[in-house]
């Protein structure tokens, strides 16, 4: 290989390793801002009572395996006995992981500290997210928002390496084909979670984003509630079609660089979709919000898949 | 009461120290011969002792304040105008007179669409209508966000970059003295910008 060669090839590898390692900052920026906001949230008055643990975390035990529901119940009458020390414990932890994560220095800290938190969280919390009761689906938050803080925080490990699988952020650390291997596990599963169990009944869909549109500012209870009426008596067509979107985002994750964008663009479109029409925003007003449920995570998920396109010096594509 | 009053008596102190350390960088700066952003901590001394008054109830009357931070907002306005249009101007200092604009407009719609936070913190929420009775909770909604980003950004310039955070509204050249604790400066700043995204989102 002659040294022209070299000289040209290296500053296109180069430019386009920057490309990933800024690329990977800003969405850890996004997760840092997310943990911050969920730190913020977890300070609102009712999360000081016992009624969030009675309310909020005791009832996720419901329909779970005893081996699973069991200390559900158990942390819940902890928190419940303890509400005001416990929720202080609570938001500290987040806002720490947030500004951890924010932080260069204490980044790799920080999230394999978000990562086991969001675990405990989705276990004890969220009940590992309904997957195994039959009641997780995408439009209900499914399969937990702290499930998708821990595979995001996964995806956005700064690399060992960072010129190695460069091709989009989320395989920086896992390698591109673990990376699609996750991608097409979280998708194939959204896509059976929206055929499963009360998701597939004519009401299914229509009972979770009207019971989602109460205590929303007008504006937004209007738009879910008109969401509702759409797919109202219509919920096996409107989840077999959200099954064949979700699988079709899974797949796409395995073509050529175009097909990759379209998916994640698609994606980004319907999680956004999804967050305003029928999550309302994760209920995020009204002040019993803990988190603002799966939309942005998901969002960010997708961006962390975009194909980053090799830049030689003069900065062309 | 919901919330402990601890949290809102303890975040009212960090609230008075941030603003009692801003009021001093200005007489420190001068004798020290180094440089600060005299509106900017103007502005957090304001900031801290009217959100320390919301945070526990003893603000006294809203008008006065209400005027002060519009004054601060225009002032923060006329400035990103003007750096903007400046041959020299800079980005990075544009951005910093908005984001105090936008800090500036968060003070006046707190101070409008509620009389207290302590009230709105105390006020068992889950009792209460429709997103609460805060006029324009949205608002309160996109405000706290980017009062968490906010926050979360100033974090990584700090640790990342100190060198911008140097240059954030400052615009000091190579020869000029040099800028008065600038870590300080991003400690207060990350404190108040969490602290004011608490007392947004408590309004939701």
């Amino acid at each position: 290989m002659s040294s022209a060669v070299v000289s040209q090839a290296w500053p296109r590898r180069r430019t386009t390793v920057i490309c990933a390692v800024d690329a990977r900052r800003g969405l850890q920026l996004s997760l840092a801002a997310l943990w911050l906001l969920d730190g913020v949230l977890q300070l609102q008055s009712f999360m000081f009572t016992k009624a969030f643990a009675r309310t909020v975390l005791a009832p996720s035990a419901q329909g779970n395996p005893g081996v699973i529901a069991a200390p559900i119940t158990a942390v819940a009458r902890l928190v419940a006995a303890h509400a005001a020390g416990a929720n202080a414990a609570f938001a500290l932890t987040q806002l720490l992981l947030g500004l951890g994560i924010a932080w260069r220095p204490t980044v790799k800290l920080a999230l394999a500290a978000s990562i086991g938190w969001a675990l405990a969280v989705w276990w004890l919390g969220e009940g590992l997210g309904g997957v195994l009761t039959g009641h997780a689906g995408l439009i209900a938050g499914g399969p937990g928002a702290a499930l998708l803080y821990a595979v995001l925080a996964i995806m956005l490990w700064p690399p060992a390496d960072a010129r190695r699988d460069a091709t989009f952020v989320a395989a920086g650390r896992l390698g591109a084909r673990r990376a699609r291997v996750g991608w097409a596990i979280l998708w194939i599963a959204l896509a059976g979670f929206a055929v499963q169990g009360s998701n597939r009944s004519a009401q299914g869909l229509h009972d979770v984003i009207k019971d989602m549109a109460g205590g929303q500012p007008a504006w937004l209870a209007s738009i879910d509630n008109a969401t509702a009426a759409l797919v109202a008596n219509r919920g096996l067509g409107v989840s077999i079609g959200l099954a064949v979107v979700c699988a079709a985002i899974a797949v796409s994750a395995y073509g050529s660089a175009t097909v990759m964008r379209a998916g994640v663009a698609i994606t980004v479109i319907l999680s956004l979709v999804i967050w305003v029409t029928a999550q309302a925003l994760g209920g995020l007003f009204g002040s019993e919000g803990t988190d603002p449920n799966t939309g942005p995570l998901l969002v960010v998920i997708a961006l962390a898949f975009w194909p980053l396109a090799p830049r030689t010096e003069s900065g062309a594509a | 009461m919901i919330t402990p009053s601890w949290l809102g008596n303890g975040l009212a102190v960090v609230m008075l120290a941030i603003a009692a350390y801003c009021a001093s960088r200005l007489v420190v700066a001068r004798f020290a011969r180094r440089q600060t952003h005299y509106s900017f901590d103007l502005m957090h001394t304001a900031m801290g002792v009217a959100m320390a008054g919301m945070l526990t109830s003893h603000l006294g009357p809203t008008a006065p304040w209400i005027v002060v931070f519009i004054a601060a907002a225009t002032w923060f306005g006329v400035s990103a105008t003007g750096n903007l249009l400046a041959v020299r101007g800079t980005t990075i200092a544009t951005g910093s007179y908005l984001r105090h604009l936008l800090t500036s407009g968060a003070m006046v719609y707190m101070l409008v669409a509620t009389p207290t936070v302590a009230a709105a913190a105390a006020t068992p929420t889950m009792m209460s209508g429709p997103a609460g009775s805060t006029r324009f909770p949205t608002l309160a909604l996109l405000l706290g966000v980017f009062m968490v980003g906010y926050a979360v950004m100033v974090t990584d310039r700090w640790s990342g970059a100190k060198a911008d955070i140097d240059r954030n509204g400052n615009d000091a050249g190579r020869d000029a003295a040099p800028i008065l604790a600038p870590g300080a400066v991003a400690c207060c700043q990350v404190a108040m910008n969490i602290t004011m995204g608490y007392m947004l989102v408590v309004l939701l």
